[in-house]
């Protein structure tokens, strides 16, 4: 003989708070998991085969070639340059870009040619010149003799995966 | 006899009036062979499928095949997206639209359609904003994506431009994006020509065509009944799941402030780099996408009808449902197969077994003498299953076998519905087992025993499909068995298959019917006679089939003589000239299905009425052929398979007799124990049995007995009574509050087995995820309850126990897992080679003479008849978005938000004679109980009479019916209810004043009607022309090497 109950079944609880590093290693896990991170991680690493053959084969037309060698040379001829050199080129630049900006806030008359050419007159232009054509010369060295590719032709045949 | 199964929507695969006969034509040079009046395309994909190598469309480099992106075999032809051009006979054709014949040169390398295919791709893509990586449809298998690629376009010759509409996410299920959209039109062609709602269209005279619903709303307030088949079919993600929507993907659930940058980017990147290395971007995160998605192949358990169909999940989220091979459905579902699966996740799932105690506080204070108070604390297993054992055990030690009972789900496996029976006979001897069929087609498989030999379904749904007339008697199939009434409207819209429709209420089904009758309440019996008795006076008779296999004419010729036209008039109210009608198109109609259902059975004539339905076949010669026979529509998803399996009173598995020894000896030998063959109590019996003492301890499966069982208040009041209560189910049920153990199932989504479905057809079911906490599947709670009663069964698979039952029930005797694998299906009875039996009594009738039986009938009067305090009959069933009471479906908010609660149906008369108006509260009474319910105002009743649905706990109908029974039986009379409606002032405690069905729910949506997608309006548009270039596109320098 049993009377009914009139009994509410407690609701699964979503979370838990974090108490311990357990807790706090358990939350990461989480916001791993629900963020899509750990499933990012398992689809690459599970299908890791699958996933390089297909990205590899939509990569391997003539422009995703190009395209890829192309981002790799740049990074490789940044990856060459004396930083220290970039940084002081850099702070230059940014230093004369401001100055021409204000030049160009100061009037709004086009100064004459002469007053032009008689900036060339100034120690500070006349190293900014050389720097430039020493610059150009250079490209112009380069250009009429090429140096080898900074990336590889290989072409696969000489005992490396096909 | 073999017999070709078409298949769902194979209609649509071929050519009106197609011979389906061999014929062999070339291709790319290549004599091939294909089914005259076939799609040239689906031919296509053939030769490469068979090749072993994914199509154009699937995902490969293609052989023969060519891409098509708005065709697929199930739809037809459409011709909307011009991607499947190809040379026929030296003549630039279509391959989607090409019936093959005989002799056709097929060439798809021919560079003008080649060209063609390319041009037609450039369009689609410039109606759509081609975003794969960060897409939710791309998973390998998205036609658009594939076809680009299979083109080879690196780069789009009509860029996309963002479309005037915004998303339309106003259903709760699911998203429509224009942007996304390439008015193919596939979803309109499923929704007119398959689903046949006919809610969608294309504005395809608008600047910027665009799908829409009712022709301008939204789809959430449009005629959508939310059946997902536009969803379904969508070849992108124009239309998706809202389950889905930046759940699929890894990178898809990007806010839109980062997602539309992040799409920018990657497009004003392409013209420099082409589409290969961003296709070979989204191939890889697609092939991803594989190591965390699982798709599993289930069976729906919302109807009889057995949907089947891969569900989507990740971990235990359930992303999606994709139909696309169910041999019931096809591509088809009904919204909630599609989009009902929330209560799987349910917080309130049991999590583990429960047990009945004293409240702590209680048991502390002791003593005075009153019962101590009880609650439920959660227990392990051993410990509940011990208890179960032992209680069950002194029980039926002490009183006999008599004194335990056991009840199986008809929502639990086959292989569970054997394991009750099992446990009940094997273990404690008893043959008191039964199921829910009890409450609802018990009366149909008397009718069909007495008359045609086999309780089932007498063909498939190919048949009910091809019949030239169904008639449809008590069966809201709409609501009941909507992917099954889809079918029908299809099957009446594209090759006009007359539906003749009985009755009370004017539902979707009735409203479409050519013939529409409603006869006064049980009263069906009367007017199918009299139709049969007019056959058989005029001579309309099939003579030939009744000479050759039927008997008892004459007794029953004899019984119809009061069935008079005159007194069937007076009767059931339908006129007699409209009786004549139906029999006129009844014994004209080449081949005829009749379909039943709750209307018919639950009457204290149910098993007559059943029968009555059969032998007006039998006359009319439609038994044993394509086409025809009769159809109980089994309301659950393994009601049949449940008694099928043994889960019976009166029969051992496979509905061998009980007092059939060769079969009890079988099983004796198999489990090594002695059996009774003494009948037990069946489901109405048990509740008596509970009343008079003689049954002290029930085992309840999934059953929300407490509720559905007919008058609710002797029933709830026998479950207090009981010694010992066990229930097994996947949540805390009404019947679970009686209980002294509850034990945590799973449901089907979290184990295997199998399940039969209205056609006799055994289909599998995958796990799809691992069992909820400490839940477990029934089929292994019954293998360790049967262990600690001393019976080691040792099942490690359900496999197993189908073995078992395969190899000592002659019904199932070549059933088997392997078998059965995937999508393949058996229709019992099933012979030991495998071959099963789609079709029944091609070879004669299951009875002892083998041919079958005219069943002579009288008609008595329906009890609980309206009088003059109780002057209103109260019908109720299913609403499409409910199931039963809804302990499922109530647990989805989609679900909820488009069908909140319960109400009655009244008519505007009777509501405007008694002063209510819509959500107004009453009070309904009858001579056993009352309910409190709000008004729905309704044009589907007639006066004097009301509808209520079944699926509310709180204000459960059967706190109104009666004790009647039909005496063939035992189904209880739900459908003889007799009340009286009393107008409250306010809402009862607890209660809201709403509308108890929003203004914005489909009954009362505008479809637009209309022959498919109508592609020839988008060719008349003046900026239509075929896909050939001839000028140099803006933005694009052509290739000319």
């Amino acid at each position: 003989m049993a009377s009914p109950i009139d009994f509410d079944y407690p609701h699964a609880q979503p979370g838990q708070q974090a108490f311990t590093a357990e807790d706090d290693l358990a939350r990461l896990l989480e916001t791993l998991h629900t963020s899509g991170t750990l499933r990012v991680a398992n689809g690459l690493l599970a299908q890791f085969q699958d996933v390089m053959a297909v990205a590899l084969k939509g990569l391997n037309s003539d422009e995703g070639r190009t395209g890829l060698a192309n981002l790799l040379t740049l990074v490789k001829l940044l990856g060459q340059i004396d930083s220290d050199g970039v940084d002081r080129f850099a702070a230059a630049l940014e230093r004369a870009l401001r100055a021409a900006g204000d030049r160009l806030d100061e009037s709004d008359d086009a100064p004459g040619t002469l007053s032009v050419l008689a900036k060339v007159r100034q120690p500070e232009v006349r190293r900014g010149l050389d720097a430039l054509l020493t610059l150009v010369g250079s490209l112009g060295t380069q250009l009429h003799d090429p140096q080898p590719p900074v990336y590889s032709n290989h072409d696969g045949k000489d005992g490396a995966k096909p | 006899m073999e017999l070709s199964r078409p298949g769902p929507q194979s209609h649509n695969g071929f050519a009106a009036g197609a011979s389906r006969q061999p014929v062999t034509l070339t291709v790319n040079g290549h004599l091939v062979r294909a089914a005259e009046g076939e799609w040239l395309a689906t031919v296509l994909d053939r030769l490469d499928s068979e090749r072993g190598t994914p199509t154009a469309t699937g995902g490969g480099p293609g052989g023969d095949s060519v891409p098509h992106v708005c065709f697929q075999p199930e739809l037809g032809p459409i011709q909307t997206c011009d991607t499947c051009w190809v040379s026929v006979d030296g003549e630039a054709a279509r391959a989607c639209a090409v019936p093959v014949q005989a002799g056709l040169a097929v060439d798809t390398f021919e560079p003008e359609t080649t060209d063609m295919r390319e041009e037609g791709m450039h369009r689609l893509l410039g109606n759509h904003n081609l975003y794969c990586t960060v897409c939710d449809r791309n998973n390998g298998n998205c036609p658009v994506h594939n076809a680009t690629k299979h083109v080879g376009i690196e780069h789009q010759r009509y860029p996309f431009e963002r479309k005037p509409y915004d998303i339309d996410a106003s259903h709760p299920f699911y998203q429509y994006d224009p942007d996304q959209c390439i008015a193919c039109g596939k979803c309109v062609e499923a929704c007119q020509e398959v689903q046949v709602t006919e809610t969608l269209s294309i504005d395809w005279e608008a600047e910027t065509p665009r799908v829409l619903w009712d022709g301008g709303a939204l789809a959430g307030e449009s005629s959508c009944v939310g059946c997902g088949h536009c969803v379904t079919v969508c070849p992108c993600n124009a239309l998706m799941e809202k389950t889905a929507i930046g759940q699929i993907g890894h990178f898809t659930n990007l806010q839109s402030d980062v997602f539309y940058p992040a799409v920018d980017v990657v497009k004003a990147v392409e013209p420099f780099i082409g589409n290969s290395p961003i296709f070979g971007l989204s191939d890889a995160e697609a092939k991803m996408r594989e190591a965390s998605v699982q798709k599993t192949k289930t069976v729906c358990t919302y109807c009889g009808v057995g949907c089947s169909f891969d569900v989507w999940t990740r971990e235990r989220r359930i992303l999606k449902i994709q139909p696309e091979h169910g041999p019931a459905n096809g591509i088809s579902t009904c919204v909630k197969g599609k989009f009902g699966w929330d209560y799987v996740n349910a917080t309130d799932r049991l999590r583990a077994p429960l047990i009945r105690v004293p409240e702590p506080t209680a048991a502390a204070a002791g003593g005075d003498g009153a019962p101590a108070a009880e609650t439920f604390v959660e227990t392990d297993w051993d410990t509940a299953l011990e208890t179960v054992a032992r209680r069950m055990r002194a029980i039926a030690d002490e009183h006999g076998p008599e004194a335990v009972a056991f009840i199986a789900s008809s929502k639990a496996t086959n292989e569970e519905s054997y394991l009750v029976q099992k446990l009940a006979r094997a273990v404690f001897g008893t043959n008191s087992v039964d199921n829910c069929s009890r409450y609802c087609q018990a009366p149909a498989t008397t009718g069909l025993w007495r008359t045609v030999g086999y309780g089932g379904d007498a063909g498939t749904m190919d048949d009910i499909r091809a019949a030239d007339l169904v008639l449809i008697v008590g069966s809201n199939t709409d609501q009941s068995h909507p992917v099954l009434a889809a079918h029908l409207r299809a099957a009446q819209k594209k090759r006009g298959q007359t539906h003749i429709v009985a009755d009370l209420r004017a539902h979707v089904t009735a409203q479409r019917a050519d013939v529409f009758v409603r006869p006064e309440p049980g009263t069906d019996l009367i007017w199918l006679s009299a139709v049969a008795k007019h056959i058989l006076d005029q001579g309309w008779e099939d003579r030939q089939f009744l000479d050759q296999h039927v008997n008892h004419e004459q007794s029953y010729r004899e019984s119809l003589a009061p069935f008079t036209l005159r007194f069937a008039a007076e009767r059931t109210g339908i006129s007699q000239e409209t009786l004549v009608d139906i029999a006129w198109r009844v014994s004209q109609a080449e081949t005829v299905c009749g379909l039943w259902a709750m209307g018919v059975t639950q009457h204290s004539m149910g098993s007559d009425t059943s029968t009555a339905i059969s032998n007006l076949l039998l006359v009319t010669g439609n038994y044993g052929k394509p086409g025809t026979g009769g159809y109980p529509l089994r309301g659950h998803n393994n009601v049949q398979g449940c008694s099928d399996f043994g889960s019976i009173n009166s029969y051992w598995p496979g509905y061998q007799k009980l007092d059939d020894d060769d079969a009890r000896q079988r099983y004796e030998q198999a489990w090594g124990v002695e059996l009774s063959s003494e009948k037990g109590f069946d489901n109405r019996e048990m509740i008596d049995a509970i009343h008079d003492g003689t049954l002290k301890a029930l085992f309840l499966v999934g059953e929300e007995i407490a509720l559905v069982d007919a008058n609710a208040h002797y029933v709830q009041d026998a479950l207090s009574k009981l010694e010992f209560f066990c229930v097994q189910d996947i949540f805390f049920s009404k019947s679970a509050e009686f209980a002294d153990v509850v034990l945590a199932a799973s449901p089907s989504l979290e184990k295997e087995g199998t399940f039969t479905n209205t056609e006799r057809r055994i289909q599998r079911l995958y796990q799809a995820m691992p069992p909820l906490a400490d839940s477990l599947p029934d089929w292994q709670i019954l293998t360790r309850l049967a262990a600690k009663c001393g019976h080691e069964w040792g099942y490690g698979h359900p496999s197993e126990i189908m073995d078992e039952i395969a190899a000592t029930t002659p019904l199932f005797a070549g059933v088997s897992y392997a078998r059965l694998a995937g999508y393949a299906s058996q229709c019992w009875p099933v012979n030991a080679d495998g071959t099963d039996t789609p079709l029944l009594y091609t070879d004669g009738f299951h009875l002892p003479e083998g041919k079958a039986r005219l069943y002579a009938l009288e008609w008595t009067e329906p009890s609980d008849q309206p009088d003059d305090q109780y002057p209103l009959h109260l019908n109720s069933g299913r609403t499409l978005e409910h199931f039963h009471v809804g302990n499922q479906t109530h647990r989805s908010a989609g679900l909820n938000a488009l069908v909140p609660g319960t109400y009655v149906e009244v008519s505007e008369p009777l509501a405007a004679e008694r002063g209510v108006e819509t959500g107004d509260w009453v009070r309904l009474a009858s001579r056993r109980g009352k309910v409190e319910v709000q008004v729905l105002v309704s044009d589907q009743v007639r006066d004097g009479e009301l509808w209520m649905p079944l699926s509310s706990a709180e204000h459960a109908v059967n706190y109104l019916t009666s004790n009647v029974i039909d005496p063939d039986s035992h189904t209880p009379a739900y459908k003889e209810l007799a009340v009286q409606m009393e107008r409250l002032d306010g809402p009862p405690a607890g209660g809201r004043r709403r509308r108890p069905i929003p203004a914005t729910h489909h009954r009362y949506g505008n479809p637009t009607p209309q022959d498919g997608v109508e592609v020839e309006r988008k060719w008349a548009r003046p900026d239509y022309e075929l896909p050939v270039v001839q000028r140099p596109p803006v933005g694009y320098a052509r290739d000319e090497g």
